[in-house]
């Protein structure tokens, strides 16, 4: 397919916000892109609010503060199972054990999310202010890290960058923390122009990047100079005789702006420096727009929506809520033409298919449990290619910035068996948390209640189809689906089927025949391509 | 709107063996598919260092260790330790069995390869060397896709067939390179190691004209290749187990290379395989202080040549060596001087290294100057271009014609002689095109003005000793038609006689003069 024809160039162009209540379908578009999967009570509970109170909805503090990650392994002898370790000191020895708790109380997190956009946005902050857990390896610097994404999630943008300049995690990964006067590390300078603020522009000469130059690097570092981290100690310290003090001169870029020394305020002056240029403003904006809406940004949408977003942004003073609000609840970001046109993540995937599936994730009773079925949903991830908590590198998952594939390098030959597995295991096999502990399994008679009519085939078929597929299915696909639910019968053999289920539900043969055929016809909807798309 | 209307796919379900020892592989390939005929049965390995590779500290210019122990005091390696490939140069210890190779004529080394205008970022410049684009071109296309796409241009619905039955390249690894990368698709097609079933899409589907229409043809298309490409190289893998009893344990290029061994020997005709290994971005703590020859650049040096030394016994062993030839290379190199972490910044650049039976085994090109103060940024300059190694490699092994190369790579790059038998290097005695005029004086006292001309692009001028060994590389440059004349200084040559060579493309001049 030959890319200039197919992809429909523009659409709607418009930032306005769209008018009346959402409806079903537009409710399932937001949510499946702000949420990690959208259940039908939460479509259904969204569609009748306008554009501008779901997404206010979603944008909303939360009353409760987050629960911190429990030790859920017998062996660490610091902290007993169930209760945290955050407040323990880092000494190496129990490292395995709380990097196991950090990671399974994150998916746990995202498998309990709240209708919230916190979770998605904290996820997009870690693909963009990238630490890797295995590089840092002190499980409280990985912790304060992630508080600190997951607090100013929604929050503002130059406040976030200030803060993660000085955190823990980001001084460890970046060599921040081993910048000093005299012999300065540039590994942090670069990433936070290149990648984390104003990124890199075409090289017009040798060191000059467009929107900086090595000259603007080496200052950088410079500025940055003299930020220590002890692994007791959860939060950095700033030491002055490590700390360069010199005149800091930045590039015509920056007006050949002068930075003198300003001790542990000093990064604060550069970050300002930094963000005072619009285009700081527009690299995150691209951003967010790859991250919610598509990863085609030509001309038109870069006058019609990335500009006025930048303004908007930059007059808001780095504000992410404004920001939001104002690209979800826009006439582009409804636009039919983008419906169903990203392909998800895995932990889109993974997560989404446990929530739309109903699926009974075991509950804190049993921690141990609890934790390692969060701990195989990582894994059925991890094997699809995003093993959160350590993305590949500094620039994130390629699927959001690797041209011109973007996210479609999360489906290959790899990973779509996984896929299968992964399909197969949540719908039919189950999953088991930890040896030792049985299967947990699908309860597929949940997604059947999920229908108006379960009884009804031309209701419960559509009704799953219109919540995992992004568009509507078509009657042939419909035809096909019935074909896997009832196998060469008409479609009163169903009604026949489900009404023998319900007239004696103790009997164990036919509600295993009703449930292996729903499990069947829910493996074949999850296999198929419209299921990887929101 | 334009429908489009596919054809109905039975469902299918695919049950595959378990692959190859755990190992996420990735092959490319998509929607095209390659045989034997078509690449000569040659087969190239790629294998990237991922994060820069600290060039000086791998193979070392002997003749300025003083030099660089004055500007690397925190990374330097103990003098003592250094095994020596030649007078010249000498290579990290822990690649003992590079040199063995070495010393089997089973490796070359091209020293300063780099581009124009470096670029310092890992992933600028990573595209920069995957895409063979110039530095302030951006090209989404990897270098070898392009070369695919010559060779298949159309991905028609129809493949495979029987004459293409086998993948176009592999990736072992667990995510997509983009060296394989056409411009509309990645070549690439991604292997599983595990027992799985799946299904492919089912049921007539219209693709709608829109950015959905277009992302859900791509997944039904990737879903029916997989199941046709896992199963020939299930196939394959079958039929071949490694034999060498050289593999090293706990080695993770190793373990990639013994499936790329597994897939060649068992006669996958498929001419590209990627493999990498990352962890070289050594800002700090890129050596063991008081023992600088141990450290975290050793013990990727080592994985890099233990890998490397087992991959070709074990070609050896089932006959394939002469099929393969690999280049190992990295984003760029790493600055000449330390940093206070006991590591290097990034740099520019670095040599590369190739590997295998046929190849040229020299050093090709002069040594590095590394004065005995830098500056911080100070960085190796640039001799080689990095695409004239693609060029040397798409022309001399995979023989690809040079108008076609030059589709390929954007522009014409001098093609080196990287191969034991360069074929294609025709003497010319002094034609009108490439001449030789004089060099003054002849014969050389302290140093001499060579005068030249050419009929212009790229073009080199080394110099030889009497038995034939390549000492220096005078020039390596684009230079424009007509006379051109360059200045010579004899200064750390001995007196004797020497040969200068003046090549361009095809044509080479030989001129014989000498010092005293």
């Amino acid at each position: 397919m030959d890319n200039s024809e197919v992809r429909l160039k523009s659409g709607v162009l418009s930032l306005n916000p769209v008018n009346g209540q959402l409806g079903y379908e537009k409710s399932k578009h937001l949510l499946n892109r702000c949420m990690f999967g959208a259940r039908l009570s939460e479509i259904e509970f969204m569609q009748n609010k306008t554009a501008e109170e779901a997404v206010d909805f979603l944008l909303r503090e939360s009353a409760e503060t987050l629960s911190p990650p429990l030790s859920a392994k017998n062996n660490d002898d610091e902290v007993p199972v169930g209760t945290t370790w955050i407040n323990t000191k880092y000494n190496g020895k129990y490292r395995g054990q709380r990097i196991y708790s950090y990671i399974c109380w994150w998916i746990g997190r995202l498998i309990h999310q709240d209708l919230s956009l916190v979770e998605k946005m904290t996820i997009f902050w870690h693909n963009h202010f990238v630490i890797e857990n295995d590089v840092v390896r002190n499980t409280n610097f990985n912790y304060h890290y992630n508080i600190l994404i997951y607090n100013e999630a929604l929050g503002n943008f130059k406040e976030l960058t200030k803060q993660m300049t000085i955190n823990v995690g980001m001084l460890k990964y970046l060599n921040g923390d081993q910048n000093v006067t005299g012999a300065a590390n540039e590994n942090y300078a670069r990433e936070l122009l290149e990648l984390f603020t104003i990124g890199k522009g075409p090289l017009t000469e040798p060191g000059n990047y467009t929107n900086y130059t090595e000259q603007d690097i080496r200052e950088a570092a410079k500025v940055l100079t003299g930020w220590r981290t002890n692994s007791d100690v959860d939060q950095s310290y700033f030491t002055s005789s490590k700390h360069d003090k010199s005149t800091k001169t930045f590039s015509e870029i920056f007006n050949n702006q002068v930075i003198q020394n300003n001790e542990e305020n000093e990064y604060i002056d550069l970050i300002e420096m930094i963000f005072s240029k619009k285009e700081t403003a527009r690299f995150l904006v691209r951003k967010l727009y790859r991250w919610f809406v598509y990863h085609e940004i030509d001309e038109e949408i870069e006058q019609n929506i990335i500009s006025p977003l930048t303004e908007l942004f930059s007059e808001n003073n780095f504000e992410i809520k404004p920001l939001l609000k104002k690209l979800l609840c826009s006439e582009h970001f409804f636009d039919e033409n983008y419906r169903g046109c990203l392909i998800k993540n895995p932990l889109e995937f993974t997560i989404g298919m446990l929530r739309q599936l109903e699926f009974d994730s075991p509950d804190n009773s049993d921690i141990i449990k609890q934790y390692g079925f969060w701990n195989k949903i990582f894994y059925y991830a991890k094997i699809q290619d995003m093993e959160i908590g350590n993305p590949p590198d500094v620039a994130g998952w390629p699927a959001w910035y690797l041209e011109p594939m973007y996210n479609e390098l999360w489906i290959n030959a790899a990973t779509i068996p996984n896929k299968s597995a992964v399909t197969k295991s949540v719908i039919s096999y189950g999953i088991s948390p930890l040896s030792g502990y049985d299967k947990i399994y699908l309860d597929p008679f949940k997604v059947v209640y999920l229908a108006n009519d379960p009884s009804d085939i031309n209701d419960l078929i559509p009704t799953l189809t219109g919540l995992l597929f992004p568009l509507p299915a078509t009657e042939d696909q419909i035809n096909e689906l019935k074909e896997v639910l009832i196998p060469g019968l008409p479609d009163f053999e169903w009604t026949a089927e489900w009404n023998k289920y319900i007239s004696n539900p103790d009997d164990e043969n036919q509600k295993n025949a009703v449930s292996n055929s729903i499990k069947k016809l829910l493996i074949k909807i999850c296999s198929m391509g419209e299921y990887q798309l929101i | 709107m334009d429908r489009r209307k596919f054809i109905k796919n039975t469902a299918s379900f695919i049950t595959l063996p378990i692959l190859l020892n755990g190992q996420a592989i990735q092959v490319f390939g998509a929607n095209g598919f390659i045989s034997p005929e078509d690449t000569n049965g040659r087969i190239l390995v790629l294998i990237q260092l991922d994060g820069g590779n600290d060039g000086l500290n791998t193979l070392i210019p002997l003749d300025m260790y003083d030099n660089l122990a004055k500007v690397r005091p925190q990374i330097i390696l103990p003098e003592n330790k250094i095994l020596h490939l030649t007078e010249l140069n000498g290579i990290h210890p822990s690649m003992d069995k590079i040199k063995n190779l070495f010393e089997e004529e089973s490796v070359m080394f091209l020293q300063n390869v780099g581009y124009p205008q470096p670029n310092l970022s890992h992933f600028r410049s990573k595209e920069i060397i995957l895409s063979a684009s110039d530095s302030q071109t951006n090209v989404s296309s990897g270098w070898f896709g392009r070369y695919l796409e010559e060779l298949h241009p159309t991905y028609p619905e129809n493949y495979p067939n029987e004459s293409y039955p086998h993948p176009l390249a592999v990736t072992i690894g667990s995510s997509s390179s983009p060296t394989c990368q056409g411009d509309i698709n990645n070549l690439g097609v991604v292997l599983t190691n595990l027992t799985t079933s799946y299904s492919s899409q089912s049921g007539v589907v219209d693709f709608p004209n829109t950015p959905y229409g277009y992302e859900l043809h791509y997944i039904t298309q990737i879903m029916q290749s997989t199941e046709k490409y896992l199963a020939a190289i299930s196939e394959t893998a079958d039929m071949s187990e490694t034999i060498s009893e050289n593999w090293p344990d706990s080695n993770s290029l190793a373990d990639k290379l013994k499936i790329v061994a597994r897939l060649i020997t068992g006669g996958l005709a498929t001419p590209i395989y990627v493999v990498n290994l990352g962890g070289f971005d050594t800002h700090a703590n890129q050596v063991v202080q008081g023992n600088m020859e141990l450290g975290k650049h050793a013990d990727l040096l080592k994985y890099v040549s233990d890998a490397i030394y087992a991959f070709q016994d074990e070609l050896a062993k089932h006959n394939k060596q002469d099929d393969v030839i690999g280049l190992v290379y990295s984003e760029f190199g790493r600055r000449i001087a330390s940093n206070n972490s006991s590591g290097t910044d990034h740099g520019e650049a670095f040599p590369m290294m190739l590997f295998g039976n046929q190849v040229n085994p020299v050093i090709y090109g002069s040594n590095p100057e590394i004065p005995e103060a830098v500056e911080t940024k100070t960085n190796v300059p640039m001799e080689i271009d990095f695409r004239s190694v693609y060029a040397s490699i798409l022309h001399h092994w995979f023989q690809v014609e040079t108008t076609d190369i030059q589709n390929i790579l954007f522009d014409e790059f001098t093609i080196l002689p990287i191969l034991k038998s360069n074929s294609d290097i025709i003497d010319v005695k002094n034609q009108g095109d490439l001449k030789i005029s004089n060099i003054f004086p002849n014969p050389v006292l302290t140093d001499c003005r060579i005068n030249f001309k050419t009929s212009g692009g790229p073009v080199t001028l080394k110099l030889y000793n009497y038995s034939g060994q390549e000492i220096r590389v005078l020039l390596n440059a684009k230079l424009p038609g007509g006379n051109q004349s360059i200045h010579f200084s004899r200064i750390g040559l001995s007196n004797g006689q020497y040969y200068l060579v003046l090549q361009n493309k095809f044509e080479r001049i030989t001129q014989a003069f000498s010092i005293q």
